[in-house]
């Protein structure tokens, strides 16, 4: 997969989003900021992000996703702490 | 019974379940690792399904949860979530409680 193809996935379910994709492959990381994000659990955030990449995850084309999701407040407190290092699962 | 029901009488008759890919002594993926290290480290003893041996589940369960992804962890029933989240959760100290809590209120039938 390309990044450019994560990000239009990933930009398609979450209009508007403030969006960062590396990686490569398989593998990517992605930092997503949106105030779709807002009053959501990690899980129910991460959900949104995951069904935007479901057919990748589903062929194989995508192996693992790491993820940060904030909203656009919590982003404007962690700006540097975001890097997306830890994974959510392949 | 269907591997549906069989899913969801796992998660209900367990407080802590994580649906991991390999065992916790020896996990086959890096963010299982990472689940089953954060869980250890909270010292609460936790039951787990090797999805790798068993194929139905690891097809079926995703539907189930809406999280296509492994490892998966339920503490009373509820997602969660993946690695990054059980590891968010265990570095703000909050994994600790959540599991002490589990263990120690009983499942309501």
């Amino acid at each position: 997969m390309e990044i450019s193809e994560v990000s239009r996935l990933i930009e398609t379910e979450i209009p508007g989003c403030r969006l960062t994709v590396s990686g490569e492959g398989c593998s990517f990381s992605v930092v997503v900021v949106s105030d779709a994000f807002e009053g959501l659990t990690p899980v129910q955030r991460q959900r949104k992000v995951l069904a935007a990449v479901k057919e990748p995850l589903a062929s194989g084309a995508l192996h693992a996703l790491t993820m940060k999701v904030y909203t656009p407040s919590e982003w404007r407190q962690e700006p540097q702490r975001a890097e997306a290092s830890s994974g959510s699962g392949e | 019974m269907s591997i549906e029901d069989t899913i969801r009488e796992q998660i209900a008759s367990h407080p802590i379940l994580l649906y991991m890919k390999g065992v916790p002594e020896m996990p086959q993926c890096g963010f299982s690792a990472k689940a089953v290290a954060a869980l250890q480290a909270a010292g609460v003893a936790f039951a787990y399904v090797n999805v790798l041996q068993a194929p139905s589940i690891r097809e079926k369960l995703p539907a189930i949860s809406q999280w296509p992804t492994f490892p998966q962890l339920f503490v009373k029933g509820e997602l969660i979530g993946g690695s990054d989240i059980i590891t968010e959760i265990a570095q703000k100290g909050e994994l600790k409680a959540l599991l002490e809590h589990a263990v120690a209120t009983p499942t309501t039938d």
